[in-house]
């Protein structure tokens, strides 16, 4: 990746505290960017708010102050769902499919949600197609994902992330459940697929082999950010 | 769409949500159950609600246009008392229709007008204003949009009706000798129009009993009479079978029946008949013979046995007993029942008959099983089963003697007067005759005149309480009796003016709204009033009340529907706390809070419609087959479970629009606002928060 692409998604001042049972300071003044193609990883323990910080990156959740741009523009409250729809692909620890969908019907709902149509000659299908193909789970399409294994279950979780064509891809600990092989498998694909499709990536992971292969690594300590 | 995809998944019936679905299920019966209730109670006091109107309105048209004092005191009604033109008469609104001058008054014959006749009101064309005409133009230029109406000026006189009942003696049916009744009934005497118009649905056939009653006072040849205690005078310049033509030609005879007392010819008898012998101390007084083998002997003393031919004689075989009675010829051989038979008039005895016992009758009698022709005299039986004329095409050579009608006209006969029904009730039939006396004042007496009558029909006056004393009649009788009375019987504001009519009643506020401006634009909404039905004083309490009821039944199913609607609340939220980990997947996907929400608003509205659907549904089902209810309804109670008074001779049955609209429109409305609440929920939940719990 070049030095001079464009930043797709910043977060600038960042902050976030939970109230009850009593005041605790998650994250304070945290900034970050992301360059298109990019991938950046953020470590750190647990309870340092790694995933809260995933969270309002993914807009699902809100800061207590700080803002967030997307191509440079302030990114506003009334496009949040938009934006999670055509611009972020979200990949979860425990991947959150829909159990009674098909491997195919949980990556076109989204496609679905967008409006977007989703017959066998459409633009969404073929797309899902090459990615189910990409993540060697083709033969698995018609499968409802409560049969699958939990390595596919992680790439399927993958390929849905990247339907809709988004820019940015928000995966919370994608290897945590996983062993070794398959984790070190899905680790290949949703680096080779960023790389590939020159998607931006943020990882939230423990695992230092994991992040060390980013292209930018943060770390979140009592609420700050250091680069490493 | 995804939103309806969503919802198809979720209201799919699944073993895993057996719980859900049966609170679906639930909820779909409970809400069609009351959309069921809504619609056939509110269909069947739609129902009860227009023939209650309809039976209002029968006697008073929906709208009515009456001379305001200003009328009476006006140039205009003035004028024909002081005016040569007008034979100086007052005239009504049909005499100022008909008639082509507007001001009648001539200066230089007449003579001088006193002061309390005012100036004439003006036309456009510096002519007098005609009033009555301006009225008809009014009542023309309505437009179609607004009501197809019908209209026509109507006259009221009041008379006091004396009727004369020429009736059978009862213990002695083949006398011909009447016994008379009298009577007498302060009444309203109304204009019929004779073009067909929706009075004349309110006239009833005539009866069998009628026809019966028709035939018996030909026979009597009674001249009907204005004296009080009218004196037997009998018609001698016509022949019973002329007296009978105009009745005869008129009805076609399908069966008649014997009267009590018929006596068999013995000439008739061929094979053996049981019979039972009225025997005392040894004497046969009179034969009893049953309808059937199986029928029941009569009560009292009787001797059962056989009656035989042997020669040219029948002898009575006593069962039980080797001895035989010969049946001598003075011996009756009374039918046991009354029994109905086909049979033909013998037009000769028609013609020369004096007496309907001259007038023969060829019938075929079936008795215990054998069928016996023989002819017998007509005063011995009577009519059973009649078809009667009534429509024509053209005016008929021998007018029946009721209301008929040619060519949509109807016909009254000279003195021919249609009496509320109720007067049937009271032992009335068409023939009755009789006169109307009314009063005449002048500055130095009051006198009483009468105008002969005579009843051609009945009619149905509906529910008005003085509709029983509504009598109609044409212009002609109704103007004899206005134009000499001079007494205060009827209201002089509502002696005269216009009736109008449309199909639906429901529109007589437009039209009176109509009416009403368009009197001002012409300059003569001083002079007439507009009243529609639900102005009329007898109308107002009733039809308040029905709607009261209407609005309170709405109230409670309305309420009922939300209690039966909460369910949907409680399926719904249940849902959306099944549901919360896809929620929560769907939000992170892109998901819109608006389109979570719309896939549980919908769900309410689904269900509401289905329920809607199947409801309305049954509704229609029910109220084809109203008739089987309200038969079970009757059984369980054991007696009319619906008065006929109130609700008719028959339960309304028509599938009322205006409840299905309001159940169409309400019910998807209540459901989308129970689908709102699980909706709102739906949209609260966090996607961070649940996906982490998840």
């Amino acid at each position: 990746m070049s030095n001079e692409a464009e930043v797709i998604f910043e977060a600038k001042n960042i902050d976030k505290a939970f109230l009850y049972p009593e005041k605790v300071q998650l994250l304070e003044k945290v900034s970050l960017y992301v360059k298109r193609g990019e991938s950046v990883s953020i470590t750190g323990p647990s309870g340092s708010g790694k995933s809260t910080l995933l969270s309002i990156l993914g807009t699902l959740d809100k800061a207590d102050s700080g803002s967030l741009f997307l191509f440079g523009k302030p990114l506003l409250k009334r496009a949040y769902s938009k934006t999670r729809n055509t611009h972020i692909g979200f990949i979860y620890q425990n991947h959150h499919l829909l159990d009674e969908y098909t491997v195919m019907e949980n990556l076109l709902i989204k496609a679905q949600i967008g409006r977007k149509r989703i017959s066998r000659k459409s633009d969404s299908y073929s797309l899902a197609l090459s990615l189910l193909e990409g993540m060697n789970l083709l033969h698995r399409k018609d499968f409802t994902t409560k049969l699958l294994s939990g390595g596919e279950k992680a790439r399927v979780s993958i390929a849905r992330a990247f339907m809709n064509d988004p820019e940015i891809i928000l995966a919370d600990e994608p290897t945590g459940n996983l062993d070794y092989e398959a984790a070190l498998l899905v680790q290949d694909l949703l680096l080779e697929t960023c790389r590939d499709l020159n998607k931006s990536l943020i990882v939230v992971t423990h695992d230092r082999s994991f992040a060390q292969r980013c292209d930018r690594n943060y770390s979140l300590n009592d609420g700050h950010f250091e680069q490493m | 769409m995804f939103e309806f995809s969503i919802l198809r998944r979720y209201l799919q019936p699944k073993r895993k949500r057996m719980s859900l679905a049966l609170i679906a299920i639930m909820s779909v019966f409970v809400i069609s159950l009351v959309v069921w209730l809504l619609i056939l109670f509110l269909s069947i006091t739609e129902g009860i609600e227009k023939n209650w109107l309809g039976r209002l309105t029968s006697l008073n048209a929906p709208i009515r246009i009456t001379p305001t004092e200003e009328y009476y005191r006006s140039y205009y009604h003035l004028i024909d008392e002081y005016a040569y033109a007008s034979g100086y008469e007052k005239k009504t609104f049909h005499e100022k229709l008909t008639s082509k001058i507007t001001d009648p008054y001539d200066q230089t014959m007449d003579s001088e007008l006193p002061l309390y006749v005012p100036k004439p009101i003006p036309n456009d064309r510096g002519g007098v204003l005609d009033l009555a005409k301006e009225v008809n133009k009014s009542l023309c230029s309505i437009p179609k949009q607004v009501a197809q109406v019908q209209f026509h000026d109507y006259q009221m006189a009041g008379a006091l009706l004396r009727l004369t009942l020429a009736r059978k003696a009862i213990d002695q049916p083949y006398s011909n000798i009447p016994v008379l009744h009298f009577l007498t009934q302060a009444t309203y005497v109304n204009s019929i129009p004779l073009d067909k118009g929706p009075l004349h649905s309110l006239i009833c056939e005539p009866t069998v009993f009628d026809i019966n009653h028709l035939i018996y006072l030909a026979d009597l040849g009674r001249i009907s009479s204005t004296a009080d205690i009218p004196e037997q005078e009998y018609s001698e310049e016509s022949s019973l079978g002329e007296r009978l033509f105009p009745i005869l030609h008129n009805i076609h005879i399908q069966s008649f029946k014997t009267l009590d007392r018929f006596s068999l010819p013995q000439e008739v008898i061929e094979k053996p008949l049981i019979a039972y012998a009225k025997k005392s101390r040894g004497e046969i007084f009179y034969y009893v013979i049953p309808k059937t083998i199986e029928s029941k002997g009569p009560d009292g003393d009787f001797v059962k046995g056989v009656i035989k031919k042997e020669g040219d004689s029948l002898y009575f075989f006593e069962n039980g007993s080797e001895e035989k009675d010969l049946v001598e010829r003075s011996i009756p051989l009374l039918l046991g029942e009354h029994f109905s038979f086909t049979g033909t008039i013998d037009h000769l005895s028609l013609l020369e008959a004096a007496s309907l016992t001259d007038i023969l009758i060829s019938a075929k009698i079936s008795i215990q099983g054998e069928q016996y022709t023989t002819v017998v005299p007509w005063n011995q039986i009577t009519i059973e089963k009649v078809e009667i004329e009534r429509e024509f095409s053209h005016p008929p050579k021998n007018p029946p003697p009721w209301a008929y009608f040619v060519d949509n006209q109807l016909v009254l006969n000279q003195d021919g007067v249609l009496l509320p029904i109720h007067f049937k009730e009271q032992g009335c039939f068409i023939g009755d005759d009789g006169f109307f006396s009314f009063g005449k004042t002048s500055p130095l007496m009051v006198s009483e005149q009468r105008k002969k009558i005579m009843t051609v029909g009945f009619y149905d006056p509906g529910v008005i309480n003085t509709g029983v004393r509504y009598i109609l009649t044409s212009r002609e009788i109704v103007n004899s009796i206005s134009s000499k009375e001079e007494s205060l019987v009827i209201d002089p504001l509502q002696a005269n003016g216009f009736q109008v009519w449309f199909d639906d009643s429901l529109k007589a506020s437009e039209v009176t709204a109509f009416l009403r401006n368009d009197f001002v634009a012409r300059g003569i909404e001083p002079y007439f009033a507009v009243t529609p039905f639900y102005e009329y004083d007898f109308a107002k309490d009733l039809i308040g009340q029905f709607q009261s009821d209407r609005d309170l039944f709405m109230l409670v199913g309305v309420i009922i529907l939300l209690v039966a609607i909460c369910n949907i609340i409680t399926l719904l939220l249940l849902l959306v706390h099944d549901k919360k980990a896809e929620i929560g997947i769907f939000l992170s996907l892109g998901a819109s809070k608006l389109q979570i929400s719309s896939i549980f608003a919908f769900a309410g509205v689904f269900l509401g419609g289905i329920s809607t659907l199947i409801g309305s549904f049954l509704a229609y089902i029910t109220l084809k087959n109203i008739d089987s209810l309200v038969w079970v309804l009757n059984r369980i109670e054991g007696r009319d479970a619906f008065n006929a008074a109130f609700y008719g001779s028959k339960l309304p049955n028509e599938f009322s629009v205006l409840a299905f609209t309001f159940i169409l429109i309400a019910t998807p409305l209540l459901s989308l606002g129970a689908g709102l609440i699980p909706a709102i929920k739906a949209c609260k939940l966090r996607p961070s928060q649940i996906l982490r719990s998840e």
